[in-house]
């Protein structure tokens, strides 16, 4: 994958999310103190099952492994 | 950036599905809050109409004080309509009625029904209109019009509706950034197989993918490698099959050229010489047929040309066949042949000619390498298999040369002069004709001692009972 693809790519992705922010945040609320709240609400809320899913991989990969 | 073909349609296919997903839910989210808003409207509206009308019909003097103060606090408008039709302020000025007063609400408020309605002005400004007839006694006397804005409502509406779209937006371009990412990592290495095949097509068959995953496509991957490692196996066995057939069908063909000639050109100086290079020649022009021979079963094993005639063989009565025919090479060497068959050795299941065939090759080997000693034939029973063996006191064969003894033309002895003869295809039609009849070889050998080749038939049972040789 050539550094333009990721370039375009991320800028559509940092594009994608802070629209999203932006609606979740928009509806009476406008202010930089609640976008960051929601952000980071947004983030945990991704982090949580990530770091889940990560942990399962792990105890299933050196289950694998062992036996 | 290129679009490849695999990304555009993965690309296609999630964009239209979030599209499809986006809108079908943006609707639905809309008309949730429309329908919540309307209905909490319609409440409000009767509520406050209901109010009204009650307060309207008690007949108090200071009713009408009472219900304007009300309706500026709720932000309403309320309008009378007397028992003529005409529609009056609260204070009871005339006016020319307003846009939402319709002949059929009035006539029907006026014989005692309540009328609700939406309406809205020029300006698209929407209203709620509740109509509510003002009873005294059974007899309907005039009507409130209770109007209230939707103004406000339609604002949140539109707030909402644009907060979706740009939420259905972000979501969008999440997804298009997501699936440039996710179609380029997928087809990479799709592409990169395709290279790779494509280079295999142009006879470069030593290119091998780096295969880093272990998912389908990394499987494909192998797959390929594999494929390709055969192919060069192929090409060079096939490369040194070439050499090797060109070298061997040379050596014979130059003595008989060169013996030829010499005789052709009466060059010999005695009888005795001339018998010796006519000799020389017939063995020559044999060992050449017996190449030719053996080339033409080997291509046709591995064609799967050959049929095989199975039936039920005595394996003592072949090994006494083939013993008797090579009998005058071992006297010839001066060497000891031997038989050891045992009693009770079932029948097994191949081919008369082909068994004669893989012994001769056996015995014919272990003559030609033994110098001193004996040949020992052994046919015993091991378990659940016939055990043929085929043992010599000849010159061995080494550990590091015993893995390639049955490959084609493979020669423990790299001596060009073929001091021992052969065609160098025997063991290897020994190998392909015993797999053919559903056997295994195997070999051990210790250079200055001696070899032993090894044949395991495993038992076949008959129909009914397994007939035993006495």
């Amino acid at each position: 994958m050539k550094k333009i693809d990721w370039v375009f790519s991320l800028i559509l992705i940092i594009m994608g999310l802070t629209c999203l922010f932006f609606a979740a945040n928009a509806f009476g609320h406008e202010s930089f103190l609640s976008f960051g709240r929601i952000f980071f609400q947004v983030c945990m809320w991704v982090t949580c099952p990530v770091i889940l899913l990560v942990i399962l991989y792990l105890w299933f990969h050196y289950k694998n492994k062992n036996e | 950036m290129s679009i490849n073909r695999i990304g555009l349609k993965l690309g296609a296919a999630v964009i239209v599905l979030m599209i499809v997903i986006l809108v079908s839910s943006g609707f639905a989210v809309n008309r949730l809050f429309t329908n919540f808003y309307d209905a909490q409207m319609r409440d409000n509206t009767q509520g406050i109409a209901d109010h009204f009308t009650t307060m309207a019909e008690s007949g108090d003097p200071s009713v009408q004080t009472m219900i304007r103060n009300f309706a500026e606090f709720s932000d309403v408008k309320v309008f009378w309509l007397n028992a003529d039709g005409q529609i009056l302020t609260l204070s009871g000025a005339k006016l020319t009625n307003p846009s939402f007063v319709r002949v059929r609400d009035t006539q029907r408020l006026l014989s005692g029904h309540p009328v609700e309605f939406m309406s809205s002005d020029a300006s698209g400004n929407r209203f709620y209109v509740v109509g509510k007839p003002i009873k005294a006694g059974s007899s309907t006397r005039s009507a409130l019009y209770i109007v209230s804005s939707m103004k406000k409502i339609d604002n949140s509406l539109l707030r909402l509706r644009n907060l979706l779209m740009l939420s259905g937006l972000g979501a969008f371009l999440l997804a298009l950034g997501m699936i440039l990412i996710m179609s380029k990592l997928l087809s990479r290495p799709l592409l990169q197989m395709q290279k790779m095949t494509e280079k295999m097509a142009n006879g470069n068959w030593d290119a091998r993918l780096r295969v880093g995953s272990r998912d389908e496509i990394g499987m494909l991957g192998h797959s390929i490698n594999d494929l390709a490692a055969s192919l060069q196996r192929y090409r060079d066995t096939r490369r040194a099959f070439f050499s090797n057939i060109s070298h061997e069908l040379r050596t014979p063909v130059t003595y008989l050229q060169g013996y030829a000639k010499v005789l052709a050109d009466g060059l010999v100086e005695s009888d005795k010489e001339e018998k010796q290079y006519i000799s020389i020649i017939y063995q020559e022009s044999v060992r050449l047929e017996h190449l030719i021979n053996d080339l033409f079963d080997l291509s046709k094993m591995e064609e799967g040309q050959i049929k095989l005639t199975l039936e039920w063989l005595d394996l003592k009565e072949i090994i006494k066949t083939a013993v008797r025919k090579v009998k005058l090479k071992a006297e010839k060497k001066r060497l000891s042949l031997q038989m050891d068959l045992h009693d009770r050795v079932p029948d097994i299941r191949g081919d008369r000619r082909r068994m004669e065939q893989v012994l001769l090759n056996l015995l014919e080997n272990a003559i030609r390498y033994t110098e001193k000693g004996s040949v020992l034939v052994r046919l015993v029973r091991h378990e659940e298999a016939t055990v043929l063996s085929v043992s010599d006191t000849g010159i061995g064969i080494s550990k590091e040369e015993l893995p390639y003894i049955f490959e084609r033309f493979y020669r423990v002895e790299k001596s060009r002069a073929r001091k021992y003869g052969g065609t160098g295809l025997g063991l290897s039609i020994v190998k392909k004709y015993v797999e053919m009849q559903g056997g295994t070889v195997q070999v051990d050998s210790e250079p200055g001692t001696g070899t032993t080749f090894t044949l395991i038939f495993p038992q076949e049972k008959k129909l009914g009972k397994d007939r035993i040789n006495p």
